[in-house]
């Protein structure tokens, strides 16, 4: 594949991860502070939110998997992980966090299990996308080109 | 929500007419936040709770993002990128060291007040571009202590806090602003002996702008926010627009 294709193939990509709901305009902010002083601001703070998200998932099994559950643990997990999400733009997480958080409150564990299992589906979904989006960007700058811009207008 | 409009980002880089080269030192906060728990009120630990129904109120906010921004922003963050130059005080006394720090200082102190390491990333870039630099505490203790330490003239506080939380922390230094002493933060258990050793010299007599960042859920209304004394409030995400905002209506 030239570098032509493979640029195309990359905004391609991403705009699917949009029209998807998988990201929202939050990662175009993130974009949009990525320049020639902080090439790599996107995948770093990226990089922090899945090291940070692995270990809050990690967690919230433990908490959930005890005889008695303690609310008290697990709601400040799912809104550090909502938070975090948010400030992304991983919508699908956060949202499935949102759901999440309302059956924390009504103390609902069985509830619970089923989000944890649906946060870290949509959690391992955006996490494989972003994995592939960034290998795409490397092979375009391995190959001696720029990321091109991204143009949403729809 | 998507922007209607296409955005261009060049290599990844918006152009931008506010964008510099302004520092980016990050002043962290370290002392532990130390506080003593059985006197905390606090139940989660985490966020406050409130059985109440809040009306929506018409706040200063700045989570709309569709604002233009005003004619006047490019000029002012101009001002405030131009002045570099550091002033070295050196050999004078305490009270006139501090006075220099209050006056001439041309730098605005800004502090962060936030727990989550992501939205710290993404806050402190985002005021690298607005060319602005920020001390980050990490809960509501730490926050005090940094306050006590310096004179801030705006903070940006997180209302979702462990140990203590962005409600209450704003209430003890309004507290401490209308009394001159922080007897109600010793009071529900910050550290007597920090508070106490560290206490800058001369204090602003300026209210200092407490801003909110906020999820906007019940127990983070506007509402509740300006009850404990903040001035207005973000809503999170925090984005680059809704910064600038705020750093146009609270710096001068």
């Amino acid at each position: 594949m030239d570098l032509v294709q493979m640029q195309k193939s990359l905004q391609d990509y991403t705009k699917s991860l949009f029209l998807e709901g998988i990201l929202d305009s939050q990662f175009l902010q993130l974009q949009q502070l990525q320049d020639e002083s902080n090439p790599d601001f996107v995948s770093q703070v990226v990089t922090l939110f899945f090291q940070d998200s692995d270990r809050i998932l990690n967690d919230l099994s433990l908490s959930l998997g005890q005889q008695v559950v303690d609310f008290k643990k697990v709601d400040p997990h799912v809104h550090q992980l909502k938070g975090s999400s948010s400030s992304i733009g991983a919508q699908r997480v956060k949202n499935a966090c949102v759901v999440f958080r309302n059956f924390c409150e009504q103390q609902n564990v069985e509830a619970c299990h089923r989000c944890l299992q649906q946060v870290k589906q949509e959690y391992y979904l955006v996490k494989n996308r972003l994995e592939t989006l960034f290998k795409l960007e490397q092979q375009i700058v391995a190959s001696g080109g720029m990321i091109p811009a991204v143009e949403l207008g729809f | 929500m998507l922007t209607t409009s296409p955005i261009k980002l060049i290599n990844g880089f918006v152009a931008d007419p506010s964008n510099n080269t302004g520092q980016s030192e990050i002043v962290q906060v370290e002392n532990g936040g130390y506080v003593d728990e059985t006197k905390l009120e606090t139940s989660s630990g985490h966020c406050p709770e409130s059985a109440h129904q809040y009306e929506n109120g018409n706040g200063r906010c700045f989570s709309k993002e569709s604002e233009s921004c005003s004619s006047s922003q490019a000029s002012s963050e101009g001002g405030t990128l131009e002045m570099e130059s550091e002033l070295t005080v050196s050999s004078q006394r305490e009270e006139e060291k501090a006075e220099t720090n209050l006056k001439e200082s041309s730098k605005p102190k800004i502090l962060l007040v936030e727990d989550n390491k992501i939205n710290i990333m993404v806050a402190k870039s985002m005021m690298k571009q607005l060319g602005h630099t920020m001390d980050i505490a990490n809960n509501g203790v730490e926050a005090i202590n940094a306050i006590n330490r310096s004179s801030y003239d705006l903070v940006l506080m997180d209302v979702c806090m462990p140990v203590l939380d962005g409600l209450k922390a704003t209430r003890l230094i309004r507290s401490y602003e209308e009394s001159g002493n922080w007897n109600a933060a010793i009071e529900a258990g910050v550290d007597k002996e920090i508070l106490e050793n560290e206490q800058v010299c001369v204090r602003s007599t300026n209210r200092l702008p407490i801003i909110a960042m906020t999820a906007n859920t019940l127990a983070e209304s506007s509402e509740e926010c300006y009850a404990n004394g903040m001035d207005s409030f973000i809503s999170k995400p925090v984005t680059l627009q809704k910064l600038r905002e705020c750093l146009q209506q609270y710096l001068h």
